[in-house]
């Protein structure tokens, strides 16, 4: 027995440490192998893209703009880290020549928000992105300008003098991947859907009167007031327009009613039945959506086959890119950012996306009576450093002048960006009654976590910042279906939130005026400001562009005058791809347009 | 035997309803509105959109009324359709719970070595073998298994690159006629030589990670059992009367451990089969887990309700079947039974 004992303790031992030993060794190998990367190829890997608010210029409404893309020109291999370079570069988006159709496979990770794919049902980014490649709209934008709508389906437009009639002739030529030709029907149909179903995205259609089809190429929307925001509207990947010969076979309806008699849904999930470049093959909601080549597109498609993959955890898309597994990562953050640089053969590009992070004070004196009062909402308006929230938020992050985010028409120029100033922030406190300072509750979503943002930490910073001028914030953490049930009930005294673009127009952002949805939250009724409000209101029917921005611009500086909102941070978009891939530029409604991209 | 084995599935339709009530109660007592978790900012400012959503997942009836109408559709058979994602509950438990059932069975696989393991050390006790293998049982058992998955993935796919990480199967590959719903089996019963492959490639990962939890556990309590089985009368009395020590431990000590022994595996396969979110996230596997905190997140009730019934039909089953198997590893109880 003994004998039996010892041989045994010996082996298992000496397997054991040779076990560990080989790990180690075979450990410290790829790490080496990871830093003795070719320099060449690690300087090449760290050229940043530029796309800060990219200002292409593509020529709008003629049909050229529609076959060229606009790629942001990567900068020289000398500029070193990306974050940087990103951040200081002007936008140099120049127009070249559409993706060539260079075929394969592109694929693609992201965490899935979506679990359907119908254009008149889902409002998800991941869906909007896949309903970009597959479904076509009349017009549309290329690259990161979101300021010029181009032709998509329609190939010309006018307005009525009135302003509330559009009138589109359509391409000719166009078919679905299924064969059929695209016809004016199809899009009155597919528009009739999105309104009468009633799911989360028809909002987008409530300004809409009516849809027509006088002849087989022309479309007409009449408008129920005139609103300029019409043909950025239209660009949303909702207004995508379908088949209507195989969606009435498989059950849709666009008559009123269709939110119950449509039985579609199943069908649209699973496939696509648009004019796209691509369509789709295959739909698994917890894991892959498969797009494949539309043989019926008329323009070149880049890739054979799309595959985008679930990826729910960010630091296994960031591993997975650095490896060549994945083609792009959509969802990192700044901190996979920087733990990108350097790696061969991946680009991190940053932009600057169009969220806004904003804190809200509730301008109702029974919710906050300290919040009421102008004064001190303006002392903390001072008393935020706006420098750390740049900090946090990473590469292309800025503070933004107004509510309206520096990309969109009508945003304030950057020079309006607030200053911190503690001495003004404590001389309004002590004005308004406040020297010795208030408490007050700080309530914020702390499950959130927003361009790899958490909203815990800003909540911190924020308590800080405010303790700076006396006032105590008790932090509030809820998690993000609670605290929206309190958020959109406007009793918080104060609370940090976000507002992204539901489509690029600055018309999104009237709802912070007083009496609209995001002021009632804050307490602050119609009537509140009137000249704020008048300003607003013809802001939001101004056909001349370059009066209407002037209109907003004017509002949104009374807004950071008098407003119960601070925008803090407009915060970094960080998209990581491998560097064979070019021509990338981001959408803030369909994140990345696929086939303006192409693989070497 | 049959009559207790009968006794015990007429139980279950009553815990099952049972079940569901507390699952009703506790996910509508959330401070929170699900229909917030559903709309967008864009249609929640529309009452005829919240009007037409409520109706249409009947959130519009009172908190009785609705549960009712879940049972009612439950009785037939029905989960209901999730109102976030609004595809139908079963049909995506369905996609997940085989996944789950795959990775879990994987794992548990594994962790039976934890048995020979624990009866070892117990063997050697306050050896080296015993202390190594407590030690790692202790490493197993107490780190988290969010930083072990990581380690793995460190080693395993960014600097060896000898396995891959993410999913089920290799991009590109398609997935085998749906049989089992598990991969491996599936390609296995088909003859699809490449998806058998690439199942197995992508479960190795994954299930060992998963495995480490479970054979922590596993082992210490082969030991402490194993331990306390050897000072026994009976193994003295086997001992002295010259039977070799490998034939005293299979023979007359391994019946007395099996039995506690089986109810830790039983229950730790329980536990990996409802899901284990950090894993399958980590790892994006299509599982029951991540199903279960999606729909927890987002307060979707029929998604909610859809997990908790699964999760405790396992539970109620694999009780059921460790119960049976006692009786098969105990004569005791099987006379008792009978």
């Amino acid at each position: 027995m003994t004998k039996f004992k010892g041989v045994w303790r010996g082996k298992y031992s000496l397997a054991l440490v040779l076990l560990m030993f080989s790990a180690l060794v075979l450990g410290a190998c790829g790490d080496n192998t990871a830093t003795t990367a070719p320099a060449a190829t690690t300087a090449a890997a760290t050229t940043a893209a530029a796309t800060t608010a990219a200002t292409a210029t593509t020529a709008a409404a003629t049909t050229a703009a529609a076959t060229t893309a606009a790629t942001a020109t990567t900068a020289a291999a000398t500029t070193a880290a990306a974050t940087t370079a990103a951040a200081t570069t002007a936008a140099t988006a120049t127009t070249a020549a559409a993706a060539t159709g260079s075929g394969g496979t592109l694929v693609v990770g992201t965490v899935f928000s979506s679990k359907g794919l119908d254009p008149a049902r889902e409002y998800t980014m991941t869906a909007f992105m896949v309903m970009h490649s597959v479904y076509q709209t009349l017009v549309t934008y290329v690259g990161s300008d979101v300021t010029k709508p181009v032709p998509d389906l329609a190939e010309s437009w006018t307005v009525s003098s009135d302003g509330k009639t559009y009138t589109f002739k359509l391409k000719s030529g166009v078919k679905f991947s299924s064969g059929n030709p695209v016809t004016s029907a199809d899009v009155v149909f597919s528009y009739n859907r999105l309104k009468n179903l009633k799911g989360q995205p028809a909002f987008v259609t409530d300004n809409m009167a009516s849809f027509a089809a006088p002849d087989p190429q022309t479309v007409t929307i009449t408008l129920k007031d005139v609103s300029p925001d019409t043909l950025s509207l239209l660009t949303t990947p909702s207004f995508g327009v379908i088949d209507s010969v195989t969606a009435k076979a498989n059950g849709a309806t666009d008559a009123v009613g269709a939110d119950t008699a449509d039985k579609s849904e199943d069908f649209m999930n699973n496939q696509s039945i648009g004019s796209g470049p691509f369509k789709v093959t295959a739909f698994k909601p917890e894991s892959e959506i498969d797009l494949a080549k539309n043989p019926n597109y008329a323009g070149t498609v880049a890739y054979d086959n799309i595959i985008i993959k679930n990826t729910p955890d960010v630091n296994i898309q960031k591993t997975s890119l650095e490896k060549g597994d994945i083609d792009f990562a959509l969802d990192i953050g700044p901190e996979q950012a920087d733990g990108l640089k350097g790696a061969a053969g991946v680009t991190v590009q940053q932009s600057t996306s169009l969220i806004i992070f904003f804190l809200l004070m509730n301008a109702d004196a029974s919710v906050s009576a300290p919040t009421a009062k102008n004064d001190v909402r303006q002392a903390i308006r001072y008393a935020i450093n706006y420098k750390d929230y740049i900090d946090l938020g990473g590469g292309s992050s800025i503070t933004p002048p107004g509510i309206i985010p520096i990309g969109l028409a009508g945003a304030l120029d950057k020079g309006d960006a607030p200053v911190t100033d503690l001495q003004k922030a404590k001389d309004l406190m002590a004005k308004a009654g406040y020297a010795n300072g208030f408490t007050i509750k700080l309530s914020y979503p702390s499950d959130l976590t927003q361009n790899g943002v958490k909203f815990e930490t800003m909540a911190q910073k924020m308590q800080a910042d405010l303790a700076q001028i006396n006032i105590t914030a008790e932090l509030d953490p809820k998690t993000i279906q609670v605290w929206l049930d309190e958020y959109r009930g406007g009793k918080q005294p104060m609370t940090l939130s976000l507002w992204g673009p539901d489509y690029n127009d600055p018309s999104d952002y009237l709802t912070f005026f007083p009496g609209q949805k995001l002021a009632l939250r804050a307490g602050w009724p119609a009537g509140a400001d009137p000249e704020m409000e008048a300003l607003a209101a013809k802001a939001k029917v101004e056909l001349n562009e370059t009066t209407r921005e002037s209109l907003y611009q004017q509002a949104q500086k009374l807004l950071n005058e008098r407003g119960p909102f601070i925008p803090y941070l407009q915060p970094s978009q960080v998209i990581g791809f491998r560097s064979n891939v070019s021509g990338v530029s981001v959408n803030p409604v369909w994140v990345i347009d696929f086939n303006r991209t192409s693989k070497k | 035997m049959t009559q207790y084995l009968i006794r015990r599935l007429l139980l279950i339709p009553f815990m099952l309803v049972g079940i569901s009530l507390i699952a009703f109660i506790l996910s509508h007592s959330v401070p929170a509105d699900p229909v917030n978790a559903a709309l967008g900012e864009g249609a929640i400012g529309k009452p005829d959109l919240v009007r037409a959503y409520k109706e249409h997942w009947g959130l519009d009836k009172s908190l009785p009324e609705q549960y009712l109408v879940y049972l009612w559709n439950l009785s037939h058979g029905d989960l209901g359709n999730s109102i976030i994602s609004r595809r139908s509950v079963a049909e995506d438990l369905g996609d997940a719970i085989p996944a789950t059932f795959e990775l879990a069975t994987a794992a548990i696989l594994i962790s039976l070595l934890g048995v020979p393991l624990g009866i070892w050390a117990a063997i050697r006790h306050r050896k080296f073998a015993d202390g190594l293998i407590r030690f790692f049982s202790l490493i197993g058992s107490s780190v988290p298994v969010f930083w072990l998955a990581y380690i793995a993935i460190f080693l395993f796919y960014t600097n060896l690159s000898i396995l891959p990480v993410g999913d089920r199967l290799d991009t590109g590959i398609k997935p085998p006629t749906h049989i089992t719903g598990f991969y491996t089996l599936d390609s296995l019963f088909t003859g699809n030589w490449s998806a058998l492959g690439s199942s197995l490639h992508h479960l190795v990962l994954p299930a060992i990670v998963l495995s480490l939890t479970t054979i922590g556990t596993i082992i210490r309590v082969s030991r402490t059992i194993t331990l306390d089985v050897l000072h026994q009368d009976y193994l003295r009395t086997a001992r002295s009367k010259g039977i070799k020590e490998l034939a005293v431990i299979a023979r007359h000590a391994l019946p007395n451990i099996l039995v506690p022994v089986v109810t830790v595996i039983s229950l730790s396969y329980g536990s990996l089969l409802s899901g284990t979110v950090l894993t399958e996230t980590i790892f994006s596997w299509p599982g029951l887990g991540r199903y279960a905190f999606q729909s927890a997140t987002k307060l979707d009730f029929p998604g909610i309700m859809g997990v908790s019934i699964v999760i405790a039909l396992i539970y109620i089953i694999i009780n059921l079947i460790v119960d049976l198997l006692y009786a098969v590893l105990d004569p005791r109880i099987r006379t008792k039974a009978a």
